[in-house]
Order: C-alpha cells, then sequence, then structure tokens
C-alpha cells in the first residue's frame, strides 16, 4: 500500500514536470527555427558590408587593382549568391537563395558606382573578382564585380 | 473457536486498511485538486510570457539584420525592413508586461528603436502580425476566428513600438 501511495504522489509530480518540460520544448522549437535562418542572414549580412568595404578599398586603390572574394560560406547544389552593383540608386545589392530560401540584402555605397555590373556565385563558382577600371576618355574611376 | 476468531479479526483488520487507504488517497486527490489549477495557470501565464517575449525579441533581431528572407511568416516584417530602405534600425524589446483577467490573458510589449522614423501605426501592427503567426506556428497557441487562445483563454498582444 505505502508503494502504491507513493507512485501515485509521483504520478502527479512527473505529469507537471512534463507539462513544464512540453512547454519548453516548445520554446526551444521556436527558437531553433529562427536561429537557423538568422545563421544564413546574419552571415550574408556580413558579406555585403564586407563587399561594400572591399569595393572602398579598390576605389582608394586606384585604376588596375583587383581584389578576389570568396562566397562567405560553402553552397551547395541550387544555391547562389548574385551581387549586382546598380548605378541608379548607389547600391549594392546581395540575393542569394540558400536552402530553397531566398535572402536579399542592400548596402549603400560609399563610392560611386558608374557602370553596372553583377556576378553569380555558384557552387561550382564561388569566387569573384571587384575591379577599379579608369575610363581615360570619361576621366571617371569604374568598379565592378566580375567572375 | 480461536481459530476461527482469528480469522475474523483479520478480515477486520484489512477492512480497516482499506478505509485508510482510501481516505489517504482521498486527501492526497483532494491535495492534487487543489493545488493543480493554480500550477496550470501559472504555467500558461508563463508561457504567453515567455512566447510572447522570444517572438518579440526575435521579430527585432530580424529587423536589426535586415536582410529580407523570402518567407510568408516573414512576409510582415519585410514590409518594415523595405520602408527602412535596409538600414539598421537598432530595434530592442524594452519591456514586457501582462495582466490576467477571468477570461483572457494580455501581454503587452514595449519596443524602441533608434533608426530613421517609420510610420509608427503600419510598424506595430506589422510587428504584432509577425508574433501572432511565429506564435501560431511554432507554439501551442491557436487560432480562432483571428483571436489567439492558449489552453482555452484568450490572449491579446498588444505592441507599442517608440522611437527614442
Amino acid at each position: 500500500m505505502k508503494r502504491g501511495q507513493i507512485s501515485l504522489d509521483f504520478l502527479f509530480a512527473v505529469t507537471l514536470i512534463a507539462l513544464t518540460m512540453v512547454n519548453l520544448v516548445y520554446v526551444a522549437n521556436s527558437e531553433r527555427s529562427h536561429a537557423e535562418t538568422f545563421d544564413t542572414a546574419t552571415k550574408l549580412k556580413i558579406f555585403s558590408v564586407d563587399v561594400r568595404d572591399s569595393l572602398t578599398k579598390v576605389y582608394a586603390a586606384g585604376n588596375g587593382f583587383t581584389l578576389r572574394k570568396g562566397a562567405p560560406f560553402t553552397l551547395q547544389g541550387g544555391d547562389y549568391i548574385n551581387i549586382t552593383l546598380s548605378p541608379a540608386d548607389n547600391l549594392i545589392n546581395v540575393t542569394a537563395m540558400i536552402g530553397g530560401e531566398t535572402y536579399r540584402v542592400v548596402q549603400k555605397s560609399p563610392v560611386p558606382i558608374l557602370g553596372e555590373s553583377s556576378v553569380k556565385l555558384t557552387p561550382e563558382n564561388p569566387e569573384f573578382y571587384i575591379t577599379a577600371q579608369y575610363n581615360e576618355t570619361e576621366g571617371r574611376l569604374y568598379v565592378k564585380v566580375s567572375s | 473457536m480461536k481459530r476461527r476468531g482469528g480469522c475474523t479479526s483479520r478480515y477486520h483488520r484489512r477492512a480497516q486498511t482499506s478505509i485508510e487507504a482510501l481516505f489517504i488517497t482521498a486527501i492526497l486527490l483532494t491535495g492534487i485538486l487543489i493545488a493543480i489549477p493554480p500550477y496550470l495557470n501559472e504555467n500558461r501565464m508563463t508561457s504567453a510570457v515567455v512566447y510572447v517575449r522570444n517572438s518579440a525579441s526575435n521579430a527585432c533581431a530580424y529587423l536589426n539584420t535586415g536582410v529580407v528572407v523570402n518567407g510568408s511568416e516573414y512576409t510582415p516584417v519585410n514590409r518594415i525592413i523595405e520602408a527602412d530602405n535596409y538600414t539598421y534600425g537598432g530595434f530592442q524589446v524594452s519591456g514586457i508586461s501582462s495582466i490576467e483577467s477571468a477570461d483572457r490573458i494580455t501581454v503587452n510589449v514595449r519596443i524602441v528603436y533608434t533608426g530613421s522614423e517609420l510610420p509608427g501605426r503600419s510598424i506595430q501592427g506589422n510587428i504584432t502580425a509577425f508574433i501572432k503567426n511565429d506564435l501560431v506556428s511554432s507554439t501551442n497557441v491557436n487560432v480562432d476566428n483571428g483571436k489567439l487562445y492558449l489552453n482555452g483563454k484568450e490572449l491579446e498582444i498588444n505592441v507599442s513600438v517608440v522611437r527614442r
């Protein structure tokens, strides 16, 4: 009888603890799903800032200077990162398709972007170049991305 | 005779013990009945606050990252990022409070940001929409006729966004 009594108490205690645990699992689950997206998003954000800074560096170094950059993480099949320099509003657009989801981040370029250029990073081709080119006739310095 | 008497006494004792056991069980059950509802209530209240706080801070982290992810759950917050021209907004949860009444739990979230001025009404609506979607998709909060319910009790979320 004594044993039975203990197990009854115990059972209820376990039920209450289990309830708390279920709540914890819900919280953990929601955190995890966000953390996964957040991880890639943060890496891309850092990458876009890196591209912006490299662009400035290349512009400052002047004609003929080339910088080689790589993708911020290993790309899997079907993933790509697209970098576009758009002269219209002086923006650096980074659009990426990672694991079936598209990410988009925009940075304002501190140096003038005169010509539009674009590069697509794929698992086979994860590297690209940032080049400064002086245009003699216009007397202006172009910065470009190319693969 | 002696043997028979012994037998009766044993039966008698056995019956007595089982009544004792019944009493003890009754007391235990009463205790449990008294203890469980407040526990569940407190549990629900705590989870409501924790869930809302988590979702709100996720929304802030997402807004601060400034990367648009193309998913239906992020549509409301993407609008804020696009309206803000992908700049850093410095969003953070500055306070959370909860009020419980007989039929509903009200959770008030206060978010402050330091970035450029954004239209207050739409930003509040968008963050509220994100929190609601997030609660429904990743916790045991369910939605009925546009209202949120957590274990049978209505959950109301008020978001106020202030620029500091």
